[in-house]
């Protein structure tokens, strides 16, 4: 949402107002509000002056109009140009002989000009109109008695509140709310009088007529609380049990206007008898009203209510955010309800002090996997850095699950001081996840304190002292720190005995983050070590040139060298790519020089029109000839259009015959969501999302790591784009060891970049790409190779019963079709309630959602980037077409 | 739900809301035939259906509609407060864009009316709901930046604080049923028909529009005042600045506390930014951030706390819209209610009116009047064209 507002403000302030200045006549400059003295502004309304000179002169008369001016504002008011705008004038104007000359144009005026003068008087709080203005309470014309019975409310004394009451049973029903309104008015100026008696009666009496709106109904109720003060206590509590959902409503209200135990004794002691739906609004009301007295009657029904009414309560006490409420939130963390459980732990983690610490550590030390886990994750929540020692404790648990959690807080928590702590728990470690964790950790401890030069040396001395397997894993906290000494270690470890280590210390050097691991990257890419080596090292090499250029000229330099070391296809695409970003003829020519392997043809033809795109037009004979081969050998029907748009633009002619273009029947009617360059019409955290390789590419880091699942939006204009019946194709690719993505359609938009709904699911593992998930929902709703029809659960009401109806293949068989961390294909055709989801042309899932409430006809559009170890996962090709 | 006036702001705000599932949106309304259909096709759509039910006049609309629960409106500006009052008059629910009103009688106006029926009410200032921004707030608002004494508040960069009051030449009208002039206009003062002003080009007019202070100020002066703990008062001394935009205008609040207005990039670097100073550091935070800014890391490390503690005590989504939504069931107050718009909108009256008079002014919350300045005093209202009175 932050990029959004953004985005919106960017646009405005960039494009909107200058081309607004450019498409019409120059502003006039604005004018000072006054400009005359009013004796010449009086003068202005006598003479023959324009109807805008005049409007004008009224406008400045209302802040500076004397008495001297009202005969002639006056005659204006019979003026219907200018009638208003003489009242505009007189209505701000003090002084009694005003409201004197408007009221006697209450016997003059009819029609619209009456109305306004009624208004003006009611503005006023003209008492002396009181009278006039009650016969007009019984006008024919109901814009008139409205506006007198408006009018009588602001001026609001005794007389006008018996006016409005002796008027009200004869009048016609469609003036009826205007005359509760100045009724009420009377009932609030009377009360602020000190006539709260009088108040009392006027609520009490609009109380006591049937057929009333119901905000009618719920104001008297209010009014009759609220304005008898202490006494009104027995009727808000007698209100309170009310039945009726307006009157109960009404009374909340009148609750939260009044502060104090006295009403939250009452609140509390009403609650048990409420029915459910209410219990759940009283209890907001009572832990809006944060009195930590109310703790035992609002953790009574956080045990005992319905599931609603429980998860009411425990957000209670977590409003209520005091530690009085910790016992009873901690208990609540093991609910076996798990909505109540994690409405509980939520609330926890909200509570200040140091009570909500201590139970926090008692969750770390006892207790299920789940409660323990729950709890370390609190210690980084509420950063509890006092929680240091029982994490330490924990990290040497015997639990294997246990252990890896605790370590990385202790990454996250603990400062230099917990170094030598870490070490020792590094060389101790046996099993991988904890080797792991612990180096992440150790890592994520040295970059919060700064990187300092004493903490480097101490985790590089460590390597030199220890095991292959915590030398292995301290390649990823070198790669993680980055730098020269961290650098010089890493390369040191190419050489290493173990060739486990050897292999760890290509991959750190490969992700390396600064541009100084490039030329060790070159030197791995040419030597003779084994392919994946090589492979990796020149990615990161290409990496590198493309995210840490120094200059233009050195970034071609780089990927030179990586295109004339490059063996595979895939490795030359990239280098493809990279050179994209260059404007030059040399990366031009560079990237010319691809267009005849077939392999590339369409890849060095899209840089190229890239390139061209961007180049000046004195290159222009460089681009013909280059982009006349662009349409001698691409294949694509995107690319060939835009080389020969772009040749159009610059005026030329190709050089040789074109190919003609590949028609595509079955690619009718889609509209391309991604232009292949950058984010335009995509909107998410921009610490996470970019576009390499010509491919919308999430990804985080251990630095970067995802805090909670988060969403790259598709967007509309200046909204979000909301997809209802559609086809939508596109190209996904996941690199690396873990990785967890999904195409997120007809969902919600929960706010900063969070999404909930349809999933078309993807990761690197082979589980779940394919399936269909609900995001914050409801779940798996499908695996793979299912069809399967979605009701409501009869035996639990809004849950979902998945009935499997059918079959498309054995799920490990349809896996097959996926290829890993290559490019697939996925399609997903959402029509009503049938959704089917296909990869590689191969059908996954097919559904039919038939749970009401819970199935989404339509919603946003969104890419998924999973919180948990570092991934990456890039979209191409995206397009969709509206079904009918 | 129902739709009053909504354009391009509101078609926002109208996508944001649709997707929520206890929002069904049946009608809309607006006295510009195109805007109207423009609406009805997006709703038709969403549902695939052709029930979304159109009017041309508000009166007509709240009058026939009793079924409706709440209301989106996002008129222009000149009719925010009178649309929220009618509305809340007929017993709706309100999200109206903001700003919430054009001067501060109708503030008044529009909080007397959500308490008088009992009606929610939430002004379109989402900043109140970003993380960012409430990060900030919270920081000034708990005294982790020790005694806050300064705060700046952002104006929109373009226009000035003094206002157009010339006309666009006279066009003929067009047909009620496309484009209703007498009630586009409401309850501003008559003009000739101009087709600049129905496509937005009503800002920067006197009649229509808050001046470059209340375009940001109106969410800015909330951020503010939200993060000083002062929503249920506004400025007392506002100190004139001889220049054209009211750039660098100091605001004193009753406790001493000061808000700069500022325009320039100075404190922030995207827009509709406040920044709160304090005795042991500064917190800041504006659009396009990618985290809440501050003096020092150490001020930023509690950030995932003090959100989870903020959400926690206050059970607020940050979420504006569902915000309201959730109020609509609980009858809670909203994070951005007629009281907190009152307050923060009366800043921003009073900052345009010291402005427009040239002169230093005061003013008493309580009372709600400029002491000492009867011409400050008659510029609190504006006389409303009949019959378009509250």
């Amino acid at each position: 949402m932050n990029t959004k507002s953004f985005t919106c403000a960017a646009l405005l302030w960039c494009f909107v107002i200058p081309a607004f200045a450019a498409d019409t006549a120059p502003k006039p400059p604005p004018t000072p509000l006054l400009t005359q003295p009013a004796d010449k502004l009086v003068a202005v309304l006598q003479s023959n002056a324009s109807r805008k000179e005049k409007a004008d002169a009224c406008r400045e008369l209302a802040v500076i109009g004397t008495r001297k001016s009202v005969p002639v504002l006056v005659e204006l008011l019979a003026d219907e140009q200018l009638s208003h705008m003489a009242r505009y004038a007189l209505e701000t104007m003090p002084g009694s002989r005003v409201s004197q000359a408007l009221r006697q144009q209450l016997n003059l005026l009819h029609g619209r000009p009456l109305v306004g003068v009624i208004g003006s008087l009611g503005v006023r709080q003209d008492t002396k109109a009181v009278k006039p203005l009650s016969h007009l309470l019984e006008n024919a014309d109901p814009d008139v008695a409205q506006a007198a019975a408006r009018a009588l409310g602001k001026i609001g004394n005794a007389e006008a509140a018996a006016a409005i009451q002796a008027a009200l049973p004869g009048t016609p029903p469609a003036n009826r709310l205007a005359f509760c309104e100045g009724w009420f008015r009377c009932a609030e100026a009377l009360r602020d009088r000190g006539k709260a008696k009088e108040a009392v009666a006027i609520c009490n009496q609009l109380r006591g007529i049937p057929g009333l709106p119901n905000q009618v109904r719920a104001g008297a109720l209010r009014g009759a609380i609220l304005y008898r003060g202490q006494q009104g206590l027995a009727l808000l509590k007698e209100s309170l049990c009310l039945e009726d959902p307006v009157l109960f409503n009404a009374a909340i209200r009148a609750s939260m206007e009044t502060p104090g135990p006295e009403v939250t004794r009452i609140l509390e002691a009403t609650l048990p008898q409420l029915r459910p739906t209410n219990q759940v609004v009283a209890l907001q009301a009572l832990g809006a009203r944060g009195d930590t007295n109310s703790v035992t009657a609002i953790y009574a029904l956080a045990k005992n209510g319905e599931p609603k009414v429980r998860k009411a309560a425990v957000n209670a006490l977590a409003a209520i955010n005091q530690p009085v409420t910790v016992p009873a939130l901690a208990e609540l963390t093991e609910d076996r309800n798990r909505e109540i459980s994690l409405a509980a732990r939520k609330g926890l983690a909200g509570i200040p002090g140091s009570e909500a610490d201590a139970a926090v550590l008692d969750m770390v030390k006892h207790g299920t996997d789940e409660r323990r886990l729950a709890g370390i994750d609190l210690t980084e929540q509420r950063r509890m850095t006092a929680a240091v020692p029982v994490l330490l404790t924990a990290a040497t648990d015997a639990n294997a699950n246990i252990r890896p959690a605790a370590i990385r807080k202790l990454g996250e928590l603990g400062g230099p001081a917990e170094l030598p702590a870490l070490l020792k728990l590094l060389a101790q470690a046996t099993e991988v996840r904890d080797l792991d964790a612990t180096a992440e950790a150790i890592g994520s401890l040295a970059i919060q304190a700064g990187k300092p030069e004493a903490i480097i040396a101490q985790i590089i001395s460590a390597i030199g002292g220890s095991q292959p397997a915590q030398r292995k894993a301290l390649m990823s906290t070198l790669c993680a720190l980055g730098g020269p000494r961290p650098l010089a270690s890493a390369r040191a470890a190419l050489q290493d005995a173990d060739s486990n280590v050897q292999d760890a210390a290509v991959r750190a050097l490969a992700d390396w983050p600064d541009v100084q691991a490039a030329p060790d990257l070159l030197k791995l890419a040419r030597s003779d070590r084994e392919l994946a080596q090589r492979v990796l090292a020149l990615r990161g090499y290409i990496r590198l040139a493309r995210e840490h250029p120094a200059s233009a000229e050195e970034q071609l330099n780089m990927l030179r060298e990586a295109a004339a070391t490059a063996t595979s296809a895939q490795d030359k695409k990239l280098v493809l790519s990279g050179l994209g970003d260059i404007t030059s003829i040399e990366a031009l020519r560079l990237a010319g020089s691809h267009l005849s392997d077939p392999e590339l043809a369409d890849e060095a033809g899209t840089t190229v029109v890239k390139i061209t795109a961007k180049l000046d037009a004195t290159e222009k004979a460089a681009m013909q000839s280059v982009l006349s081969q662009v349409l001698q050998s691409c294949k694509s029907a995107t690319v060939l259009d835009k080389a020969r748009n772009r040749l159009k633009e610059l005026g030329l002619e190709p050089t040789a015959p074109t190919a003609p273009s590949a028609p595509n029947d079955q690619e009718t009617g889609f509209q391309s969501l991604f232009n292949g360059k950058d984010l335009s019409g995509w909107v998410g955290r921009t610490n996470h999302w970019s576009v390499e390789d010509g491919a919308i590419t999430g990804v985080t880091t251990k630095e970067n790591p995802a805090h909670g699942n988060n969403f790259l939006i598709a967007q509309d204009g200046d909204k979000d784009r909301v997809v209802g019946d559609f086809e939508l194709r596109l190209s996904f690719r996941m690199a690396g060891d873990w990785g967890n993505s999904g195409i997120q359609y007809r969902s919600l938009n929960m706010g900063d970049c969070v999404a909930r709904g349809y999933q078309a699911d993807m990761e690197t593992g082979p589980n779940y790409t394919g399936i269909l998930y609900e995001e914050g929902g409801r779940g798996i709703l499908a695996r793979r190779g299912e069809k399967v029809r979605i009701t409501d659960d009869p035996a639990k009401p809004g849950s979902p019963k998945l009935t499997v109806f059918g079959s498309l293949g054995d799920g490990k068989q349809l896996q097959e079709v996926i290829k890993s961390g290559e490019w697939n294909d996925y399609k997903v055709i959402a029509r009503g309630n049938h959704l089917e989801q296909y990869i590689n042309g191969k059908q996954m899932i097919e559904v039919v959602d038939e749970q009401a409430g819970k199935a989404a006809s339509s919603g946003i559009l969104a890419l998924q980037l999973h919180a948990g170890p570092p991934m990456k996962v890039q979209f191409k090709d995206i397009r969709i077409k509206a079904l009918p | 739900m129902g739709g009053i006036g909504i354009g391009g702001r509101g078609t926002t705000d109208l996508n944001w809301m649709l997707p929520e599932r206890d929002v069904q949106f049946v009608a809309v309304c607006d006295p510009q035939k195109s805007r109207r259909a423009a609406v009805k096709r997006l709703v038709d759509a969403k549902y695939d259906n052709n029930d979304c039910v159109v009017y041309h006049d508000i009166r007509e609309f709240l009058a026939s509609r009793t079924d409706l629960d709440a209301v989106l409106s996002a008129t222009g500006d000149r009719w925010h407060a009178l649309a929220a009052i009618m509305a809340m008059r007929a017993g709706k629910d309100v999200y109206s864009e903001k700003p919430s009103s054009m001067t501060i009688a109708e503030g008044r106006g529009v909080l007397e009316t959500a308490k008088r029926y009992g009606r929610v009410y939430q002004t379109g200032t989402q900043r109140l709901s970003e993380a960012n921004h409430v990060y900030a707030m919270e920081l000034a608002r708990s005294g982790r930046l020790g005694h806050v004494h300064t705060a700046y508040a952002h104006i929109a960069p373009w226009d000035g604080a003094a206002m157009r009051h010339d006309w666009l030449p006279g066009e003929p009208e067009l047909a009620k049923d496309e484009c209703d002039w007498d009630l586009w206009l409401g309850p501003c003062p008559w003009r000739p028909y101009n087709h600049e002003y129905t496509r937005g080009g009503w800002r920067g007019h006197y009649d229509f529009h808050t001046s470059c202070i209340g375009e940001w100020g109106a969410h800015t002066f909330a951020q503010v005042q939200a993060g000083l703990g002062l929503t249920h008062t506004c400025g007392v001394e506002y100190q004139y600045v001889n220049n054209l935009s009211g750039n660098g205008m100091t605001i004193k609040f009753a406790n001493g506390v000061k808000m700069v207005l500022s325009r320039g990039d100075q404190y922030w670097h995207g827009s509709c930014g406040e920044r709160f100073i304090g005795t042991e550091g500064w917190v800041g935070a504006a659009d396009g951030y990618q985290k809440t800014e501050a003096s020092s890391p150490a001020l930023l490390e509690d950030f995932d706390k003090v959100l989870l503690e903020y959400r926690a005590r206050t059970q607020r989504p940050m979420n504006h819209v569902r915000n309201f939504l959730d109020c609509v069931h609980s009858r809670q107050l909203t994070v951005a209610n007629a009281e907190v718009m009152h307050r923060s909108m009366s800043t921003v009256h009073a900052a345009n009116i010291c402005m427009w008079l040239k002169r230093d002014l005061k003013y008493d919350p309580v009372k709600e009047e400029f002491i000492g300045d009867p011409e400050a005093n008659r510029l609190r209202s504006r006389s409303m064209r009949e019959p378009f009175i509250i």
